[in-house]
């Protein structure tokens, strides 16, 4: 080759609007289709050499719409400066609603959408295949099941600036919008066309931080945008992670040093029986006091031997001995006596050389949902004890040596009481009150946000239709 | 491959960079050439394209699914509602049972490689049958079998040639008018005629692709990005 061919770098022209005689730079040669003339509102037909005047804008030029960046701009995102070339703001049926959508074009990249409502904003770009419709919305082209928030109509209310499309002032195009925020599919449909775009919520600070310097600040945003993101569910897992953690091990430092249940002693009562008396007796405990609505063991023991020991126990309601001067006044609350029976039974002995036992020297019992308050335990003990009966009318006898021994004979007659035994209350509760205390403390926050991230969602959906 | 020639209109040395290249636009002279057994014939002047912000240039290289290519030519068409541009690309290895040419088309910043589909007579003429249906009375929705892939039509757009640069496998002057009928399948490719009044028509399938996908070099200088 003889050198190199002129290169054509030009990027843009100019072309002139035929309704006012301003002049306009086209920035997205070659893919811009009309125009929106910057200076008269006029929308011009630019697919040929000359721009053709498609409609002049019939109302009064001031209040015009202003994008918040002059036309020409870059916009820096995610590694692409896009050029902001067009400005279109809409409105729903209603006319109250109104939202403005910058169009960004990109040599290589296409061109996507920015979209302001309520100074909130999202980022778009066209979808390649349609969305398949799915349970009560739409499973988009990256999996993600997007529910439907909102179909309506969109009305072209201004327009500046470049378009890739044929746009005129009126146009009408029905709309949907589903989300999965921060992500949302955005579907407008004319008479000829269905179009798809995806997009995602961007907040504020970095749409502006992408445009660098700004004509207007951007406000504060107004409510809750479809695609917003939750703000409170980054901390409510956060927080969820930490207090189920925190949680799992205060469990397991509790269950090892015994404290995930507490068992507090409220009663322990002695008694005794004499030899070979069969005879009821009663007990009547010291008050004590039950802290608070509980479980109570109720552990009964007594060193039968071949015998049986019947108790019959009832809880009586007393005042708080410390505020009453008469302890033995019954107690003035609603709580209700509480009578029960525990009975103990123990055998033993050897038959055919072979040790037998039945039946056991203790046993406890379970009383759920003891009031809280202060009580005494009334006590009838019935039983009987058969050790003496035993060692003389069961002598053990054996032929040794040719001659009957009682094996029994030389054994020390039982002297004392015959029989010993105690009866305990136990206050028991599956988790200590610390425990449970800094649980409620752990848990506070978690509870709290989750709190606040429906309320988000619920006031989200309100203005879903 | 390459083929070196003389331009008859200005005497520049043009190179042809395909033996299947049939047509050239001068770089210098912006003459169309077509090229006979030996030497070439000048067809006139075509006039300069209206500047776009395409970042591809005639001269450019790529590599799409690890086979280098070169950007040969383009044709620029438009139609009722925009422009576009399908640029000729020339594989420089032969490799086996694929195509050694093939059309990148871009419009609105969208890419899509495709290639030409051969039709056999009988084929053609089967294919031209079916579509007369359809493009009297255009009904998006026909289907059609290619290659064993249903194709669906989405699309029917009369569009007129602004021009073209470089070499092309067909001759495409300014004002060349045609329908293009445009299909999609289910897994995402498409299908494209082109067909003119006198029915010459030309199919190619495709698929879409990331700029990125074809790691292009040799790009335009692009003032004002």
């Amino acid at each position: 080759m003889t050198g190199n061919p002129p290169k054509r770098n030009i990027t843009s022209r100019a072309v002139k609007c035929p309704d006012c005689g301003g002049s306009i730079k086209i920035e997205a040669a070659g893919r811009t289709v009309s125009l929106g003339c910057r200076f008269c509102g006029g929308i011009l037909d630019v697919t040929g050499e000359d721009a053709v005047l498609i409609e002049s804008y019939q109302r009064l030029m001031t209040g015009r719409p202003e994008p918040i960046v002059p036309l020409g701009s870059k916009w820096k995102f995610e590694g692409i400066e896009w050029k902001f070339v067009g400005f279109v703001q809409k409105s729903d049926q209603t006319g109250i609603y109104s939202w403005r959508e910058y169009i960004l074009v990109h040599p290589m990249h296409g061109q996507s959408w920015l979209v302001e409502f309520n100074n909130h904003w999202i980022h778009l770009k066209r979808l390649r295949s349609m969305p398949n419709a799915y349970g009560d919305g739409f499973r988009g082209p990256d999996k993600r099941h997007y529910r439907t928030f909102q179909r309506g109509q969109a009305k072209v209310l201004y327009v500046v600036g470049e378009f890739p499309w044929r746009v005129r002032y009126g146009d009408q195009t029905e709309t949907l919008d589903a989300v999965a925020p921060p992500f949302i599919l955005s579907m407008e449909r004319d008479a000829s066309e269905i179009s798809w775009t995806a997009g995602k919520y961007i907040d504020p600070e970095t749409v502006k931080a992408g445009f660098g310097k700004l004509l207007k600040g951007i406000r504060s945003v107004l409510g809750i945008h479809p695609a917003q993101p939750n703000p409170h569910t980054k901390r409510a897992s956060a927080q969820l992670t930490v207090s189920a953690l925190a949680s799992a091990a205060m469990a397991v430092l509790a269950l090892q040093a015994g404290a995930l249940e507490s068992r507090e002693l409220r009663l322990s009562q002695q008694f005794e029986f004499e030899s070979g008396r069969e005879t009821p007796v009663e007990i009547l405990s010291e008050p004590f006091e039950i802290t608070r609505k509980a479980f109570v063991f109720s552990h009964i023991h007594a060193d039968l031997d071949n015998s049986w020991l019947e108790a019959e126990v009832e809880l009586l309601p007393v005042r708080n001995p410390a505020e009453s001067t008469s302890p033995e006044a019954d107690a003035t609350d609603e709580r209700d006596p509480i009578e029960y029976t525990q009975g103990l039974e123990y055998y033993h002995g050897v038959d055919g050389g072979e040790s037998w036992t039945e039946g056991s020297q203790k046993d406890s019992g379970q009383l759920g949902g003891v009031p809280p308050g202060w009580w005494r335990a009334k006590i009838n003990l019935l039983g009987k004890s058969d050790r003496l009966f035993i060692a003389r009318r069961m002598p053990d006898y054996r032929y040794i040596d040719g001659k009957l021994v009682d094996l029994n004979a030389e054994k020390p007659q039982p002297t004392g009481p015959e029989m010993r035994g105690s009866f305990r209350l136990v206050q028991a509760s599956f988790l200590s009150s610390q425990f449970i205390y800094f649980l409620g403390l752990l848990w506070f926050w978690p509870l709290l946000t989750y709190i606040r991230k429906s309320n988000f969602e619920k006031r989200r959906w309100e203005e879903a239709s | 491959m390459s083929k070196t020639s003389t331009c008859p209109q200005c005497g520049a040395e043009v190179k042809f960079l395909s033996t299947l290249s049939l047509w050239l636009v001068c770089p210098y002279c912006d003459s169309t050439l077509v090229r006979t057994d030996l030497d070439l014939k000048s067809l006139g002047k075509m006039s300069d394209l209206r500047p776009d912000i395409s970042p591809l240039q005639v001269g450019a290289t790529g590599t799409y699914k690890n086979r280098p290519f070169a950007v040969a030519g383009r044709v620029r068409n438009c139609w009722s509602d925009g422009e576009w541009n399908e640029w000729f690309i020339v594989f420089s290895k032969f490799s086996q049972g694929n195509p050694s040419t093939g059309w990148i088309a871009e419009a609105q910043g969208e890419w899509m490689l495709s290639y030409a589909v051969e039709l056999k007579d009988e084929q053609r003429s089967t294919l031209l049958s079916s579509l007369r249906g359809s493009l009297n009375k255009p009904s998006p929705g026909q289907s059609l079998t290619l290659q064993s892939t249903v194709f669906t039509l989405t699309d029917i757009r009369e569009i007129v040639c602004e021009g073209s640069e470089g070499e092309l496998p067909f001759s495409c002057p300014r004002g060349r008018r045609s329908t293009v009928l445009d299909f999609r399948s289910q897994e995402g490719r498409f299908a494209s005629i082109d067909l003119t009044a006198d029915e010459e028509l030309l199919l190619h399938t495709g698929e879409y692709a990331d700029f990125a996908a074809f790691n292009f070099k040799n790009l335009r200088t692009l003032h004002d990005w």
